[in-house]
């Protein structure tokens, strides 16, 4: 069940204050603090999640890429860290495979039978399966890959967040003990 | 539901506690204390004029009035409840409420003018800086926030625009009222306090001065009482001017 970013901020503001003596925290405050920090806690339970191989797959989203001279920009929610285990798909070809290197590999090629991507900077680069590494690289066309991203803040406030539930009670959680004051820069360590 | 003591059976009462009703015996003064409305010809007193009582009257309502509408969530501000113009943020406070009527007491819910059953809270920490900084960077909160200060002459609020509940009086209204004899605008139960704080007025010279004393201090116990937020008023009884000694 998909839940809006209003609910996530109303249900932490609304558990951080549980308990909570009038004059540690007010609730007017609490909802500026809490829409100020969701970008921040997301990113932290997002990363914590990818650090657990078995929680990764929870934050892979399919991007199509459309590649001109063998690159395309990536997204800016695209988890850097843990770019190594996206995967990529000609989705007009399955039968051409790709797999990840490094970019010291990248650009040393190697098995012609896989296709190679890598990423620099934010720039995805492509050389397809049988062919060699040029500069300008020549893939063309569209690709979709498949890789972790964190947890966006959505544009409109009943937008759903685009998390699956298993984080979004992380978030929630963790949104909740930032609001207490409880969370440092090792946020996500609670959930 | 309404008052239904008027203005012209608190002038009974007020009158008759200075000597002041036409009737030289029991029954003429009972003709007089009953008749409604009461009129100038209806008073004798040689030292208080027909206008004084009204005056007095009225002075009397306005006091008691300060009292609930300084008196924040006091029940009997529904007498007198109003509402500020839509404001923008930044604007002053008005005066006047929205329909022109003098506010007064301190003001009530911020409410969004929108939708009024969305109230408006001030943040506990760092109000105007918290309102600030929404003002300046408003795409970093994308979900509505029901927030206000009150700092200086105006208000700041994260809304469109809210307005503010406040009391009203408007002299000239009540003044329109007591000459029609109207119900007094504040609760039935507030009748001996609008009779004691009038006979606490009504002295001259030194005419009336103890008994004015004693109705004084009833009448500041009642205002006293409202201001912590009380509404039961005690029922004390007077002595009226036949049992107090001739004024020195």
């Amino acid at each position: 069940m998909a839940t809006s970013y209003k609910s996530i901020i109303a249900a932490a503001v609304s558990n951080a204050m549980r308990g909570i003596p009038p004059n540690q925290m007010s609730s007017g405050n609490a909802e500026f603090i809490a829409q100020t920090l969701f970008p921040i806690t997301a990113q932290a339970v997002s990363e914590m999640a990818a650090a657990d191989p078995a929680k990764r797959s929870l934050l892979r989203k399919n991007k199509t890429m459309t590649l001109v001279a063998g690159e395309a920009t990536l997204d800016d929610d695209v988890l850097t860290k843990y770019f190594a285990d996206a995967t990529l798909l000609n989705t007009s070809n399955l039968n051409w495979h790709y797999t990840y290197r490094d970019y010291p590999d990248f650009i040393r090629r190697g098995d012609k039978r896989y296709g190679i991507f890598t990423r620099n900077e934010e720039t995805l680069m492509v050389v397809d399966p049988k062919a060699n590494f040029t500069q300008p690289l020549t893939a063309t066309g569209s690709r979709l890959l498949v890789v972790p991203c964190v947890v966006l803040t959505p544009a409109n406030a009943d937008d759903d967040v685009d998390a699956p539930d298993e984080l979004t009670s992380d978030l929630i959680e963790a949104l909740t003990e930032s609001l207490r004051g409880m969370m440092t820069k090792s946020a996500g360590m609670m959930v | 539901m309404p008052s239904t003591i008027t203005y012209h059976d608190i002038l009974a009462a007020a009158g008759l506690r200075v000597n002041a009703l036409v009737g030289t015996d029991p029954s003429e003064l009972e003709v007089t204390y009953s008749k409604r409305p009461l009129v100038a010809a209806d008073f004798e007193s040689s030292i208080i004029p027909f206008d004084a009582f009204k005056f007095t009257i009225l002075n009397t309502e306005q006091r008691l009035s300060t009292a609930i509408a300084d008196t924040g969530n006091h029940p009997w501000r529904a007498n007198l409840i109003s509402l500020t113009k839509p404001l923008f943020c930044g604007e002053d406070m008005p005066a006047d409420d929205l329909n022109g009527k003098p506010i007064i007491g301190i003001y009530g819910a911020v409410v969004d003018a929108d939708n009024p059953t969305l109230i408006c809270t001030e943040p506990d920490i760092q109000p105007v800086e918290t309102i600030r900084r929404w003002m300046l960077n408003k795409n970093l909160w994308i979900m509505p926030l029901f927030a206000y200060s009150m700092d200086g002459n105006g208000i700041i609020h994260t809304r469109n625009q809210v307005q503010v509940q406040c009391c009203v009086y408007d002299y000239a209204a009540q003044s329109e009222a007591f000459d029609a004899n109207e119900p007094i605008l504040l609760p039935d139960v507030l009748a001996p306090a609008y009779i004691a704080g009038t006979v606490a007025g009504l002295v001259r010279d030194d005419e009336f001065m103890a008994q004015s004393q004693l109705y004084a201090q009833f009448y500041a116990a009642t205002e006293q009482m409202i201001r912590s937020g009380l509404t039961s008023i005690s029922q004390v009884a007077l002595p009226g001017p036949s049992l107090q000694p001739a004024a020195a």
